[in-house]
């Protein structure tokens, strides 16, 4: 192909994928009401470290997973900025035809409204651009199998296990529910949750033949498997407590409480962490 | 290198721009707002306007502003119409008041209220 210009029809194909994406992953939340409160709730400093975070997983995932199978930091960026952009533009469009934003309300409610929602859209965004197209280049699972073994294995695995994670569990973190399951359940409920997310997860990547766990996931000894469900349980843990504390979940709460709010969103989290890590790289 | 050397179209270049000034300017707003803008508690201010007559009363229009910088939750504002022969309450509580937002919503009276008999005041919020 040389050095030739990209065709416009393909470039708009290639966003209107990744606008699938991002609708399709974070409709949930732009559909719920604590989300909208997070947006005039949260200080910016919260808000800050959440947009840092999410800037840095997208630049992880185009890293590992993105278009292109060489580029520099700088490309890398290019691409986070510029889904992070639609996503923002995305955002302010679907809360302004909901209703959710208005002119006469004060602009950090707004900014705040749209940052809250635009991270995971701009990850589902991401995960559309380069997973949801067909099968225009042959040569792309050559290009994934490369990346695979040219790249150091846990790091990888870790990075885009935390973009499942926040993917799928993010829907989730910001309700009233998981406050309400966490602090209604009795212990040994919790600890079932816990074991099935475990379970769950581990059986994903080392027993029932998932889409991509094969190419995926290294398996060779039980111990392997092992320390890789351990992992990520781990990653599934530390992203639902990044959330929760991010939504303000764990205001005022026992330490019993937080670590049982984490434990209850660690089973979507687990959940993403596992095959949605699978999906969005296979 | 197979098509990795695909220039950028003028679309891509558009997005691209735009892209980074929101990414840029969203990041800056944060920053700026994390050094300068002193958070201020909530503060809630009660304007009432203009009195319509409605078939089962008296509606007052209600403005609550709130001048502080952090969100007041529940705020419950009672309206007290005193006149010299009788008194009648009215109340009206609102989810959300963001910082320097405003809410709108109407009182109804059964009786009508005249100049200077209106009193409001702000009987309580929470700090989500």
């Amino acid at each position: 192909m040389g050095t030739s210009e990209k065709p416009i029809n393909e470039s708009l194909k290639e966003y209107a994928r990744g606008i699938t994406g991002g609708l399709l992953f974070s409709l949930p939340m732009l559909y719920t009401m604590e989300l909208w409160w997070t947006g005039f709730i949260a200080d910016p400093l919260p808000l800050l470290l959440y947009f840092i975070v999410g800037m840095f997983l997208l630049m992880v995932y185009n890293h590992y997973v993105g278009i292109r199978e060489e580029h520099s930091l700088l490309e890398g960026l290019e691409e986070s900025i510029e889904e992070m952009g639609v996503g923002i533009l995305l955002t302010a469009f679907i809360l302004w035809v909901t209703g959710r934003i208005a002119p006469s309300m004060s602009f950090s409610e707004i900014s705040g409204k749209i940052i809250v929602e635009a991270v995971t859209v701009a990850i589902g965004i991401s995960v559309g651009k380069s997973q949801l197209g067909g099968n225009t280049d042959e040569d792309k699972e050559s290009k994934i199998s490369q990346k695979i073994t040219s790249k150091p294995h846990v790091l990888r695995t870790v990075n885009i296990a935390l973009c499942g994670a926040i993917l799928i569990a993010s829907n989730v973190a910001p309700t009233e529910e998981v406050i309400v399951i966490a602090l209604e359940s009795e212990i040994f409920k919790l600890l079932i949750i816990a074991l099935l997310s475990i379970s769950i997860g581990g059986a994903v990547l080392y027993y029932i033949n998932f889409k991509g766990a094969k190419t995926t996931v290294v398996h060779s000894t039980t111990w392997n498997a092992l320390v890789g469900t351990l992992i990520m349980y781990a990653v599934a843990l530390v992203s639902s407590a990044f959330m929760l504390w991010f939504f303000g979940r764990f205001n005022g709460l026992s330490l019993y409480g937080m670590v049982a709010e984490t434990v209850v969103l660690g089973f979507p989290a687990a959940l993403g962490a596992s095959a949605g890590r699978l999906l969005i790289q296979s | 290198m197979k098509k990795n050397k695909e220039e950028k179209n003028w679309l891509e270049w558009l997005v691209t721009i735009v892209s980074a000034i929101l990414v840029f300017f969203t990041f800056g707003f944060l920053v700026y707002q994390l050094i300068f803008v002193e958070n201020t508690p909530a503060d809630i201010e009660v304007v009432l306007g203009e009195v319509t007559q409605k078939d089962n009363g008296y509606a007052v229009a209600i403005t609550a502003k709130n001048k502080g910088s952090e969100t007041a939750e529940n705020v419950i504002i009672e309206i007290v119409l005193q006149s010299v022969e009788s008194e009648e309450k009215a109340q009206i509580t609102f989810t959300y008041l963001p910082g320097k937002s405003s809410g709108n919503g109407w009182v109804i009276f059964t009786l009508k209220p005249k100049d200077g008999e209106l009193k409001s005041h702000v009987l309580g919020y929470e700090i989500p």
